[in-house]
This record gives C-alpha cells, structure tokens and sequence, in this order.
C-alpha cells in the first residue's frame, strides 16, 4: 500500500447499504480506486471456541448460527459429516427431503444476494420484485420445516419429521409460480440498458485471480471455473447435476449465474419431488469417534467442516472454512483494484455476495 | 397542548427513520428486518422507512451478542442519533446472547450494559411482523408530546 | 480529534490465528522459513490484513502443490501468492539464485538452507 494517493476513503462499518458491518478502506486517485483492505472483527463471537468440547446435540444447533442467511446448509454439512464419521447411512426419502430444503435454502439466499445488488445500483423495483418473490420460497421453507431462518430440520439418521402430501402440492404450485415470474424479472434483469451500463464490464475476476486465492460458489463460476462440491454428492449425482458457468467474469456474470441456479434449483426439487419414494424419514444411529473432513456446496461455495468427536459424542476439534472468506478476499484483492469509479466500491462488493457473520464466526 | 405539539405529534406519527446496527448477529435477525421492507410486509405503509443511517434516526434496532470491536463504538453512534431517539433489541442476542453465552465466548451481552434499550423483542429470530408490530406500539409511547414531557 | 476506527488490530488477529486450520498453516510457514511458531505469527500479523488473514488456509491449499521441485521446497508459491510476503519477482530471483549455486557445485541442502536465510532477510527488512 505505499504508493501515492490522493486520499484514503473508508467505507463503513455502518454504510446505509450494508447488511452487516465491515469496513472498507480504499486507496484512491481521484475516482480510481488503486487498492482495497477490509478490516474485520465487527462480528467475532468465536463459535469455534464455544464448540469445542460441547456433545454434538449442542454443537449442531451452533452450526446453525454461524450463518443466518446459510443456516440449512452448515446444519446439512455437520450432519453429514459426523454421520460419515460414525457410517450412518439415511433413509432415502430422507436423503431427498434433505436436498429438497437445502435447495429451498439456496433460492432464498441467491434471491437475497440479488435483491441486494439491485438495490445497491439503485433499481428498486427490481429488488423489491426479487424480495417478494423471496417471501414465497421463505413460506414454503416454513411449511416444511417449521420455522423461517433457524429450523434446525437435518437431523442426524434423517430428517425431523416427513413431507405430507399436500404440503407437496403446495410447494409444486408454489415452484411453478416461482419459475413464471422469475424468468419475468430475469428479462428485465438482461434488458435494462442501466443495468447493463452499473453492472457490464464492472469489477472483472479473471480466471487465473480467482484460482489462486480459492474463489468458490458463483463468483467462480461466472469467472469460468466449474466448481460445485454437489457434484460429488451422491443424491445430487442421482439428480443428475451439473453445475451452471459462465465466462465473463464481472458484476452481470455474477448475478445472473445466481439467477439460473434459482432455476436450477427449482429443476433439483421437482426431480426430487419426482423420485422420492414413501418409507421412512428416521434411521437412527449412534455418533462414535473418529475425523473427518467434509466438503459441501453453500449458496456461496464450498463449505468445509474440519473436525474431530470422541467416543461419547463429544466434539474435540473444530474448523469451519465458509466460502465467503475467500469469495471476500478475492473481491477486496482483485475485483476492487482498478475500479473506475468510487461509486462501484459497494455495487462490486456485494456483487460478490458477502456474508460477514460466516467470515468471522 | 400547544398546536405545535399537534403538529410534531401528526408528522411523527407517520415518519419513523430506521436504521440497524449489526453488533455480532448470524444475520438471522438481520434478514428477518430485510423481509419487513418486502411488499408482502410493506413496512412503508405505516410510515417507518428503513435509511440506516444513525444521523437521521428516530428508532435503532440493534441485533447481535455485542462483540468486542464495538465496546467502545457502539456509544458514539448511540450519540449520533438526534433526539427524540430509542433503542430495541431484536432477537435473543443483545437480551441474553442466545447460544452464544458460554464459556470461552468473544461476546458480551446484554447490550443494556452499553446503551439504554426501550424494547425487547425475543425469538432466534423473531418474526418480521413482530418487529413491524414492536416498533409501531413503541413509536407513540416515545415520541408523542415529547417536548412538554420534556418539560 | 480521536480516532474511533484506526485502532490496533493486533488482538483480533492473533484470534484469527488461534483456530485448527490456521495453525497448522502457521507451523507449516514456520517450518518453511525455519523458525518457531510464534515467530512465523508475528510475521503473519504485521504483514497480513484481517482478510488475508482468515483466508490463509484455503489460499496455502491452492498453492501447496504449484512449482517444481526447488520451489516447492522454497515454499516460495506460499510466500509469494499465498500469503504476499514476497513478490513474485523477489521469490523468482531467490530460486533462480538456489539453482544457481547448485549448479556450480554447492550441495542441495546448504543451498537451500542459503536461500531459506536470503528469504527470511528479505520479509524481516
């Protein structure tokens, strides 16, 4: 950072169009921003260290709260991976209802990242199109597993409790008033020329950036690169999943790769919806020693679990990797170096949906 | 009362400024507060705008354990918002600090150790009609006839 | 006038570090370099910010496996794209000075314990 500045300018941690707190400190030449830092620590509660030692009944609830936004996957990621550990294997259906909900997951978070976006370029109409179509996933995210935001409904041998039949008819109408209306919004998405001119060509990632510190999730894939841990996923490989990429690399990529997996979600749970089977939803089991670690695909990206249990169930060691570390890294580091202008500071920065909660712990 | 009064009272009635401060949440309370603005909720019909800005506030909603890079942050900001202003906790984090008070823990709860609160609302997170509810039967307690309260 | 935000971010970047995943990347740094854990912190601290910081593991995963042989044993894709303690310039020039004096005839490991010195100079100055 020693090179000649016209001034530092600090954004944030309290920043009207931020949802969490961090702060920005860039280096600019009039508009020109020649390199970015993020200080962190606005949101350090040290999960990690509260979860060592404690019996994964706690720790599962937990690992729900590092992230609110993301909470079915890293409740999905922890159970799976003590499961591995102790060779738990769950009921089929259960296997689908567990993805059925990730994936509802998923939409309402890439629907949040993107009702971000356009509002932070100001198109508002856009956003609050984008929001309202967010509280539909969110009713159905609720009809399933009984609450909004922490449901807690992936339990270790299954899940908590079935999905009844008309519960499923509601969530098929409810997908195909979901898929009309998004491919409405994902057309004015691509026509609106001021769209075009905030988000075109704006905060490029290239390939080569993106591989060397790690980018994962849809920043990556819209930089190029065909990353998803689903793929190696056994009930998404029966699915038959691909991930979605595209090749530009800048703010639209970004988005509009959030956009198609939306539909691409909606596609994963009528085929799940389609193949599950009636049977049970509990297998039971008993957690026993032994490490593990455990890579799944969050709406943001690769999601590790690095950890360690004991014989009683117990949780030794703990590491949690959340995709949004990198995902920020490469944004202040790459994607804000050479902006051209200051106003593109937050709209680039969102664009690569950060999540400061999952950063920190 | 005086007709200035009634005329503070009515335009107050209809503008309340909302600005959120994050002190070390999940963002669970957070989106809950995002989904007040979606039209299904339509937080603009009561007149509650949400600016997050502290300078033009009239009610703080604060989420979040109280981490410890805001200790000495969180009270300047408090005193940025222009009178008459009042605070509410959202979520189970700034009353008790939910799952997060245990031993070796970073955070520091209650955020009432810090800045006056005026109103709780607990739940892991709350609903989004909770809060529109909370903040409209806060609103008149507060910041009707302020000034001969005052007095 | 004081300055709320500009403070010292020493502490909560040590917490940064005290996590499973950073300290293995810690002692990892450490042996590349040929000092003690708490050394190679120190470093990491003052050289890195929060960000990097927290992204170190993943980073260091991506760049464990790059290089040849010497390069590898340098550690220097760590230094340089992993964790920016270098440039890149500078570790080229600090491998190409290893296979230098291994070519006129200096045994392997003195060189590279040379070039380890060379490097450790480099990040302290």
């Amino acid at each position: 950072m020693k090179k000649t500045v016209d001034i530092s300018l600090p954004v944030g941690p309290v920043h009207p169009l931020f949802k969490e707190p961090c702060r920005i400190k860039c280096e600019t030449r009039g508009e020109y921003v020649l390199s970015a830092e993020v200080e962190l620590g606005y949101v350090k509660k040290g999960i990690e260290r509260i979860m060592r030692g404690r019996p994964w009944q706690e720790v599962m609830f937990l690992a729900e709260r590092v992230c609110g936004i993301c909470s079915v996957i890293h409740n999905y990621t922890f159970i799976e991976a003590v499961e591995k550990i102790s060779g738990i294997i769950p009921p089929e259906r259960a296997a689908y209802l567990r993805v059925i909900v990730n994936e509802l997951d998923r939409m309402q978070s890439h629907l949040l990242a993107n009702y971000s976006y356009c509002y932070t370029i100001e198109h508002e109409t856009l956003a609050m199109y984008v929001l309202n179509l967010r509280e539909t996933v969110m009713d159905q995210l609720e009809l399933i597993t009984g609450a909004r935001v922490t449901c807690a409904y992936i339990i270790p041998g299954g899940v908590r409790w079935d999905l009844p039949d008309d519960r499923a008819e509601s969530l098929k109408s409810a997908l195909d008033h979901i898929d009309s209306e998004l491919t409405r919004f994902v057309r004015i998405f691509e026509t609106g020329p001021f769209i075009a001119l905030r988000s075109k060509g704006i905060g490029i990632l290239t390939k080569e950036a993106a591989e060397a510190a790690y980018a994962v999730g849809p920043t990556a894939r819209a930089s190029g690169i065909s990353v998803d841990c689903r793929s190696d996923h056994p009930t998404y490989q029966a699915l038959g999943f691909s991930p979605v990429v595209r090749h530009e690399g800048d703010n639209y990529a970004r988005i509009m790769a959030r956009f198609d997996e939306v539909f691409q979600s909606v596609n994963l749970i009528r085929s799940a919806l389609l193949k599950m089977q009636p049977g049970p939803v509990r297998g039971g089991g008993v957690i026993q020693a032994g490490s593990i670690q455990y890579r799944m695909e969050a709406p943001r990206g690769e999601l590790l679990y690095d950890l360690v249990t004991d014989e009683y169930g117990r949780i030794l060691e703990i590491a949690i990797q959340t995709p949004s570390i990198m995902n920020i890294q490469v944004c202040a580091h790459e994607m804000l170096t050479d902006a051209e202008s200051a106003a593109d500071i937050t709209s680039i920065f969102i664009s690569s949906d950060p999540c400061i909660a999952c950063t920190e712990r | 009362m005086s007709i200035i009064q009634k005329l503070k009272n009515t335009i107050r009635s209809r503008s309340i400024h909302v600005c959120y401060v994050n002190v070390g949440s999940c963002n669970g309370c957070d989106i809950e507060i995002l989904a007040c603005l979606s039209p299904r909720y339509d937080i603009e019909q009561y007149g509650i705008y949400v600016h997050n800005n502290p300078r033009e506030a009239d009610v703080l909603l604060i989420t979040g354990a109280f981490s410890p890079q805001w200790e000495d942050k969180l009270k300047p900001l408090w005193e940025k918002i222009p009178h008459p202003k009042v605070a509410v906790a959202i979520g189970n984090c700034p009353i008790s600090g939910c799952v997060f008070n245990r031993p070796e823990t970073l955070v520091d709860p209650p955020v009432s150790k810090h800045i006056p609160i005026a109103a709780e609302i607990p739940g892991c997170p709350p609903r989004p009609t909770e809060i529109i509810s909370t903040i409209l039967s806060l609103a008149p307690l507060i910041f009707k006839d302020y000034e001969e309260k005052k007095q | 006038m004081e300055y709320l935000y500009e403070k010292d971010l020493r502490r909560m970047k040590l917490l940064i570090l005290e996590s499973r995943r950073h300290h293995a990347v810690t002692i990892e740094i450490a042996a590349i370099l040929g000092i003690k854990p708490q050394a190679a912190r120190k470093i990491l601290i003052e050289e890195c910010d929060m960000l990097l910081l927290e992204n170190l593991p993943a980073r260091c995963d991506a760049a464990r496996k790059k290089g040849n042989e010497i390069e590898q044993k340098l550690g220097i894709h760590m230094l340089t794209q992993a964790t920016h303690l270098i440039s890149p310039d500078a570790g080229q020039k600090a491998v190409a000075d290893v296979i230098e004096k291994i070519e006129s005839g200096l045994e392997k490991e003195i060189a590279l314990e040379e070039g380890r010195t060379g490097i450790l100079e480099l990040i302290r100055s």
